[in-house]
């Protein structure tokens, strides 16, 4: 019984993804760098959601 | 008569848990695409195999300030290195690459455990599909995640059967 515990707790902690060097590096790829300055935008001027300061 | 009885067994406490326990499982074992990350955690790729053939998705989580990370992807054309989010893929497996994406958000805020995830759909009707694949698996994601809604210029607690023009989410 305390192992299966254990197992699900480890199990949802536990990282999928492949790590593997050959994955392309986008940082500069203006798609993303559109996608973030649209939503650093959207931050700027609405902040962030106000439950989050108030537990800071 | 069944059907009556497993209603009854749902509304006991012991029934209710047995319930969320089921769905948090479910979840936990949607089917998704293996996917590949390199040593930052910062970019993902994967491949959709359906109809339409094999098409590279590339995700990458952008730093937009000291820890907030806004999730983009979309499909990868190889030959000219262009990544686009509009058009329909038409590749019959859309709950499957947002089940990977979800996984990926999974892995990655587990690197990053403090990240604030921003996601914000490339159309209103994709925007549409990520809060129907959050109130799916509401009770999974809830779990372990707190979600907001951004709705009329303010963020809000995530509610079921509420459209919402972005999401943020952070791991509890």
């Amino acid at each position: 019984m305390k192992d299966a515990k254990k197992n699900k707790k480890t199990s949802s902690k536990k990282i999928r993804a492949i790590i593997d060097s050959s994955v392309g590096n986008y940082e500069k790829h203006p798609f993303f760098v559109r996608k973030a300055n649209e939503m650093k935008e959207l931050i700027e001027k609405a902040g962030l959601p106000k439950e989050l300061y108030e537990k800071k | 008569m069944n059907r009556k009885k497993h209603k009854r067994r749902r509304e006991t406490p012991a029934g209710k848990i047995f319930c969320r326990v089921y769905l948090f499982i479910k979840a936990m074992h949607l089917p998704r695409y293996p996917y590949k990350t390199n040593n930052n955690f910062l970019e993902y790729e994967f491949i959709s195999a359906g109809p339409k053939g094999n098409i590279k998705k590339v995700v990458r989580l952008t730093r937009i300030a000291s820890n907030i990370f806004n999730l983009g992807f979309g499909d990868l054309e190889e030959s000219t290195g262009e990544i686009d989010d509009i058009s329909i893929t038409n590749n019959n497996d859309s709950r499957k690459v947002l089940a990977t994406v979800a996984s990926i958000v999974h892995d990655f805020t587990l690197r990053y455990h403090k990240a604030l995830v921003t996601a914000k759909g490339s159309t209103v009707s994709r925007t549409r599909l990520y809060r129907m694949g959050i109130t799916t698996h509401w009770l999974a994601i809830n779990a372990d995640f707190e979600v907001f809604g951004f709705q009329n210029g303010s963020w809000w607690p995530f509610e079921l059967q509420t459209d919402y023009d972005a999401f943020l989410i952070r791991r509890r």
